[in-house]
């Protein structure tokens, strides 16, 4: 693990500074690599403190770069996060809100992420769920993909889950005769 | 996707020195295998899963016409699967029923030499128990443990007669089970039932009659999208192609296989309906979906969810230029 690989992981335990914070959600905004690991930090951190989460949303990621990428500084605009001495700098108004945006953001997203592990087993997060609470909150405002990404479609997750039982059945292997996933309650009901 | 363990079992046959060699659990899986498709039988299981507890009905025959079955849920709503050689038909309460696509290649283990008997060994450490008693009869254990965590593992509990599974539990992370099925009753009979064999054909004609589509089926296909980092173990064991619900193109759909685990990658143009982003754990199934170049990517594996997230996030289609 890298220095960056172990920032990213403070990251998401919430044990970084604030400027830490900012440099770290700076560097998301960096490419899609970091996105991947930071989620990826998530899952595991997550998982570790209770398990996967039954939903967990890849895109959160993207979207948390989507809604500082206007508020981090730019590079051609001078040294980040100096005021101009004798002037009101707008880059400095713009870094220092960044690190405001990011800070909350960085709460927002911790907090969604861990907001979605909520939901029991085979609880079906739909629109009408934990998306609604999702969609107020800033990641998603700002964001220009759906903020119900989270919901999976349960005819078309059916139709997938029947297609792959019937390949994870043949054999008979486990015991599990072909078909009881589909037979069961569970199955019926999400394929109504 | 066709279980390796019936190449095992024909194997173990035609070689008696291969036999020699195979250890006694090896031959106790594929025993089993041999005798889940190859016997008559009947009776009732308690399937647990998900915190859920749910009692089904099976009726298995197999003769010189194929196998039939029939698998009916025996709580709340009447739900059940007919099958009858390569028919397969769903009915569930009083939705219309619904064509499965049976599948065809089921003799052998695309991708990978038959009898690869080390290949489990790789991914798995297999064992044999003590022997209990189970739906009142004699049952030697069986334990197969995951070697890493990327799989998960089993326990099964074989009749010692017939070798059929009497109970069988999907074992995840901390000895958590994620699925068990027991037998609390189970008749194995010399020969079918010929009254049983004309009700399973008579349900099906019925679901036939009442529903006026054709069923889909699966077809060959030519390789457009590939998973650039497997988890250690899996290999792509089969690839076809199906026209999608949505009408908007075709379905890829790869499928993964480590030896007993099976993970399956659906690759789809983006359509018109919400796209599908997150993950679903349902007892020992983890879904993970996610957006990729215009396409729909969802993967399906009775695996754990890292795993089936390593895989979807590393599907590329095989025209991108490698990063």
């Amino acid at each position: 693990m890298t220095i960056e690989d172990e920032l990213l992981s403070a990251l998401v335990d919430d044990e970084l500074t604030l400027a830490e914070t900012d440099s770290q959600l700076a560097a998301l905004a960096g490419g899609p690599d970091r996105r991947d690991t930071w989620a990826r930090y998530q899952l595991i951190g997550t998982a570790i403190r209770r398990g996967v989460p039954d939903v967990y949303d890849p895109g959160l990621a993207t979207r948390i770069q989507a809604a500082i990428g206007d508020t981090l500084p730019d590079p051609d605009e001078g040294e980040p996060g100096l005021p101009t001495p004798g002037t009101a700098s707008p880059n400095w108004k713009r870094t220092a809100s960044g690190i405001a945006m990011a800070a909350s953001v960085a709460a927002v997203a911790l907090f969604g992420v861990r907001y979605f592990a909520e939901p029991e087993q085979g609880v079906t997060v739909a629109a009408t769920g934990p998306a609604i609470a999702f969609q107020a909150l800033p990641v998603a405002a700002t964001d220009a993909t759906p903020a119900v990404a989270v919901t999976l479609d349960q005819e078309r997750i059916n139709d997938y889950l029947i297609r792959h039982n019937e390949f994870a059945a043949a054999g008979g292997l486990r015991g599990l005769p072909p078909y009881v996933r589909v037979v069961s309650a569970e199955g019926a009901a999400s394929a109504r | 996707m066709p279980s390796p363990l019936p190449t095992i079992a024909l194997l173990l046959t035609l070689c008696p020195a291969l036999a020699a060699a195979a250890s006694e659990p090896l031959r106790d899986l594929a025993r089993m295998s041999e005798a889940v498709t190859s016997l008559n039988y009947q009776g009732t299981f308690v399937y647990e899963h998900a915190g859920a507890l749910e009692t089904m009905r099976i009726v298995h025959q197999a003769d010189a016409d194929g196998e039939r079955e029939h698998l009916v849920s025996l709580d709340g709503d009447r739900r059940e699967v007919v099958r009858d050689s390569d028919d397969v038909v769903c009915i569930l309460g009083d939705a219309a029923p619904v064509f499965l696509d049976r599948l065809e290649a089921r003799s052998a283990f695309p991708g990978r030499p038959r009898g690869d008997i080390d290949h489990l060994k790789g991914n798995y450490s297999i064992e044999q128990g003590d022997m209990a008693r189970v739906a009142g009869r004699q049952a030697r254990t069986l334990v197969i443990r995951a070697q890493d965590d990327l799989r998960y593992g089993y326990r099964l509990w074989l009749d010692e007669v017939t070798g059929l599974p009497l109970r069988s539990e999907l074992v995840g992370a901390d000895d958590e089970v994620l699925e068990r099925i027991v037998f609390t009753e189970i008749d194995v009979l010399e020969a079918a039932d010929p009254d049983q064999a004309e009700a399973i054909r008579a349900r099906k004609a019925w679901a036939r009659g009442a529903v006026s589509h054709a069923p889909v089926r699966a077809q060959e296909g030519s390789h457009r999208w590939q998973v650039t980092e497997l988890p250690k173990g899996f290999e792509l064991t089969d690839y076809r192609t199906f026209p999608a619900a949505s009408g908007n193109g075709g379905v890829d759909h790869l499928v993964f296989s480590d030896g007993l685990a099976t993970v399956s990658v659906y690759v789809e143009p983006a359509s018109d309906k919400p796209p599908l982003n997150g993950v679903r754990r349902t007892g020992a199934v983890s879904t993970f979906a996610l957006v990729h170049d215009a396409h729909q990517v969802v993967v399906v594996g009775d695996v754990p969810m890292a795993t089936a997230h390593v895989i979807g996030t590393a599907v590329r289609s095989l025209s991108e230029p490698a990063q």
